[in-house]
């Protein structure tokens, strides 16, 4: 027993560990490890947030009003008849490996984008990139390239430019397995389950002096960014109280206003995507409009999100895009649909094919959507709706979803994408089955022309799909981080950044 | 020896039907690795590339005992993220084990002397060690966890309340970093080595070499420990190992609450991910180290305690 007490006290008298870090050190604490570093492949906000801006970088980003700005890219042309795309590339750029950015670089990066995502292989009319000369690469089809663009500064799978090297190996054993960019941090080590650490690359320049969001100038005034990986949402505040942590992702709500309080600095990020209530057209139940738009009418949006994200970490409105879109952006009060009304609801039920069994609801346990099933059946059973939840991992889920059989509504998560032709739900060939043969062709059409008009054509049709009731978007979701009190000019995007940070 | 070669075989055939079983299950699992590491919209030659990398065709069976000649030809590949299994399991089983061990160490420590106090019963140490028990064996870990974080780290700001310092960057450093983890399990440990080991003192205590001993005039205390100590300590010993052997094989959540990069919380994400190899090879390895765990535990058995000799 004396044994155990003096060796609890010499740990007690040895130096502390849990002090504040060094100021060359930056410590982030996220509530997810990401699979893996390819973010081509892999969307994970957790993977983005490390790897795109820091390690890798992209021809084209968007800055903090949403505009299309040049990273990589010295300039863009896109030709009159808008088939044609080239890009002059920076002269200055260096990979971390210290080869010079080249064009055969560029091109096997993107083209490996195009063919990762298949959405912008649609958007390229199926047409890659080639080398125009050792600093230019073009893209020609017979396609309308105009949405190409803001597909790259802005697609979930991220279009990083990494040599070509890389990208020759990752076609032989499936994945980037070095992580080699061109950004202001290289990839140091990743300690599984516990750390990827990047460090200062001195190789970097600046390419502007000014910035915005996510654009522009980038200081590396950390020398080491650290990501450790703390799945406890209560360790991490603990850990950002205690010192152990500068900056944290993910923090409860229940936590917000005390730790405010204490002086961190609590942001919340934008919009990262939306919760969907997805409707099986396909068979049973939900095949039946009057059905979806009563369940849309019953559901309380308020109590879903809340469900799951608490006080903070959530907006309210049905746009199928995220509120930081501008350019695509609908009122959400014109949704016929968009605001409980159970009275409204259970008549529209009546008079529906539905028989009164159970209404089969499917989803993941994945971040805690399981919550808002269990919230959207206790609603249905408010309004003497019986509902049936069953909860898979998410490997099960994305497989049991297949089968229409077994569900007539699935809870899930949608990352913001750049164009709503990306929402897959909006696919005939995804679960969930959009059957409406018109709407279909009115957003096959958002593809014809500009971005621009394609948005005014976005506003007819979100109001029509909302009539149409294929899903039902309860709220958007987004981040809230926190970051200790001595640290100033973290940006704050999608995720959270530190390369200009005092 | 035929007793070593039978025990030896036994392992052995733990380790293939464990093993089995688990591969077993985890191949004919729902979903695939792609749908964990690939996003869902993810295809093109890309996507198929890394699907090549991942296949596993063939029968099951075929694909098992590849799966048991890589194991023991030490070649265990990579995980469906591409990092290397042995260097994964190195590092991380290591973390474990040392909190296993310090964990079991701790509890000893705690167990022994509160369990030689509270042996008389009705006395206020009998109660204590009687509501410490019950206490600790019926909290959740992981609220014994919170509630270490919040105490040590929180309010007294000893102990850092996450993470995991390796012991050759710095060893107090290690130390710390594992002090409240290992502390967190050690209690519940603990909790239940002092129960039934009193019980084991108490009903030696009544056996006839203790009652002789008391009636030739020694103390309650001598009478414990010439007499009760002795007969107890297979009992110690076989919760000792049990305990050492179940934190090996399960200590995920504590591991997830203190963000420690250890074993369990490696076998859930392989779960998750699919990953049958990897799996495959955490179970291996955790099926051998328990095995190996109740085979010394037999062998001192058998050293100290010549009813097990005979039974033998």
């Amino acid at each position: 027993m004396h044994i155990f007490a003096v060796l609890i006290a010499m740990l007690l008298l040895l130096p502390s560990c849990g002090g504040r870090a060094a100021s060359d050190s930056f410590n982030i604490a996220l509530s997810q490890e990401p699979p893996v570093l390819d973010v081509m492949l892999n969307s994970s906000i957790s993977g983005k947030m490390i790897a795109v801006g820091n390690v890798y970088e992209k021809l084209l980003v968007l800055d903090a009003e949403g505009m299309i700005r040049p990273e990589l890219a010295e300039s863009y042309t896109l030709s009159e008849d808008r088939k044609e795309l080239s890009f002059v590339l920076r002269d200055d750029v260096i990979f971390h490996n210290g080869d010079i950015l080249s064009a055969s670089d560029a091109a096997s990066s993107m083209n490996r984008w195009l063919d990762a995502v298949p959405a912008a292989l649609i958007a390229s009319g199926g047409a890659y990139f080639t080398v125009s000369d050792e600093r230019t690469i073009a893209i020609r089809s017979d396609s309308d390239l105009s949405f190409l663009p803001i597909m790259m500064a802005s697609s979930p799978q991220s279009a990083v430019i990494m040599p070509k090297e890389c990208i020759d190996k990752a076609m032989e054993v499936g994945l980037i397995t070095e992580y080699i960019g061109t950004g202001p941090y290289e990839f140091g080590e990743w300690r599984s389950g516990e750390y990827i650490e990047l460090k200062a690359f001195d190789g970097y320049k600046s390419y502007s002096s000014d910035s915005s969001g996510i654009w522009g100038r980038k200081d590396c005034s950390a020398k080491t960014l650290r990501y450790y990986f703390v799945p406890d949402e209560t360790t991490r505040v603990a850990g950002l109280e205690g010192g152990i942590y500068d900056a944290i992702d993910c923090v409860p709500s229940d936590d917000v206003e005390r730790i405010e309080k204490e002086g961190f600095k609590v942001l919340q990020g934008g919009e990262n995507g939306s919760i969907v209530l997805v409707f099986n057209k396909k068979e049973g139940k939900a095949a039946d409009k009057l059905f979806r738009q009563a369940v849309s009418l019953i559901a309380d949006r308020d109590t879903l999100m809340r469900s799951c994200y608490g006080d903070y970490g959530f907006s309210l409105h049905s746009d199928y895009m995220e509120a930081e879109q501008r350019l695509w952006a609908v009122d959400s009060a014109e949704d016929p649909y968009g605001k409980m009304d159970a009275e409204k609801g259970m008549a529209l039920l009546s008079g529906s094919s539905y028989d009164g069994t159970a209404v089969e609801i499917l989803t993941s346990n994945l971040t805690n959507l399981d919550r808002i099933a269990v919230a959207l059946a206790s609603c249905l059973e408010r309004a003497g709706v019986d509902a049936d939840v069953r909860v898979l991992d998410w490997a099960s889920f994305l497989e049991k979803r297949k089968d229409p059989s077994s569900w007539d509504i699935y809870v899930s998560a949608m990352s913001k994408v750049p164009v709503p032709q990306l929402k897959t739900y909006l696919s005939p060939s995804f679960p969930g089955w959009f059957d409406d043969p018109e709407l279909s062709e009115n957003l096959r059409n958002l593809s014809s022309g500009t971005v621009e008009a394609a948005a005014e054509e976005w506003k007819d049709l979100q109001k029509e799909l909302w009539e149409y009731v294929p899903v039902m978007v309860p709220g958007h979701y987004s981040t809230i981080f926190a970051v200790s009190p001595e640290h100033e000019g973290v940006i704050i995007d999608d995720g959270f950044y530190f390369w200009n940070m005092e | 020896m035929r007793h070593l070669s039978l025990r030896i075989l036994s392992i052995l055939l733990t380790l293939t039907i464990v093993s089995f079983i688990v591969f077993i299950l985890q191949a004919n699992a729902l979903g695939d690795s792609a749908s964990y590491i690939l996003s869902e919209e993810a295809g093109g030659a890309a996507a198929d590339a890394y699907r090549a990398s991942i296949s596993s065709d063939g029968p099951v069976m075929v694909r098992y005992i590849e799966f048991l000649l890589s194991f023991i030809s030490g070649k265990w590949g990579n995980t469906v993220s591409g990092q290397s299994i042995r260097e994964i399991i190195g590092y991380r089983y290591g973390v474990t084990i040392s909190l296993s061990v310090l964990s079991v160490l701790s509890a000893i420590a705690i167990s022994i002397p509160v369990s030689l106090i509270s042996v008389r019963t009705g006395t206020i140490a009998d109660k204590a060690a009687s509501s410490f028990s019950v206490l600790f064996l019926s909290i959740p870990s992981f609220l014994t966890a919170f509630f270490l974080i919040l105490v040590f780290s929180m309010i007294l700001g000893l102990f850092p309340p996450a993470g995991y310092i390796q012991p050759s960057v710095s060893l107090t450093g290690w130390a710390r970093s594992v002090f409240l983890p290992s502390f967190s399990l050690s209690l519940l440990h603990a909790a239940l080595i002092t129960r039934i080991f009193r019980k084991a003192l108490r009903e030696n205590m009544l056996k006839p070499y203790s009652v002789s001993l008391a009636a030739a005039g020694a103390s309650e205390a001598q009478v414990l420990m010439k007499g009760a100590l002795k007969p107890s300590l297979p009992v110690l010993y076989t919760l000792i190992a049990s305990s050492l052997a179940s934190s090996l094989a399960g200590s995920a959540v504590t591991e997830s609450v203190f963000a420690l990069p250890g074993i369990g919380s490696l076998l859930v994400t392989a779960a998750l991910s699919r990953d049958a190899v990897l799996s495959g090879t955490i179970v291996m390895l955790t099926a051998l180290s328990v095995s190996v765990i109740y085979a010394v535990l037999e062998v001192v058995l058998l050293i100290i305690d010549p009813r097990s000799r005979r039974e033998s």
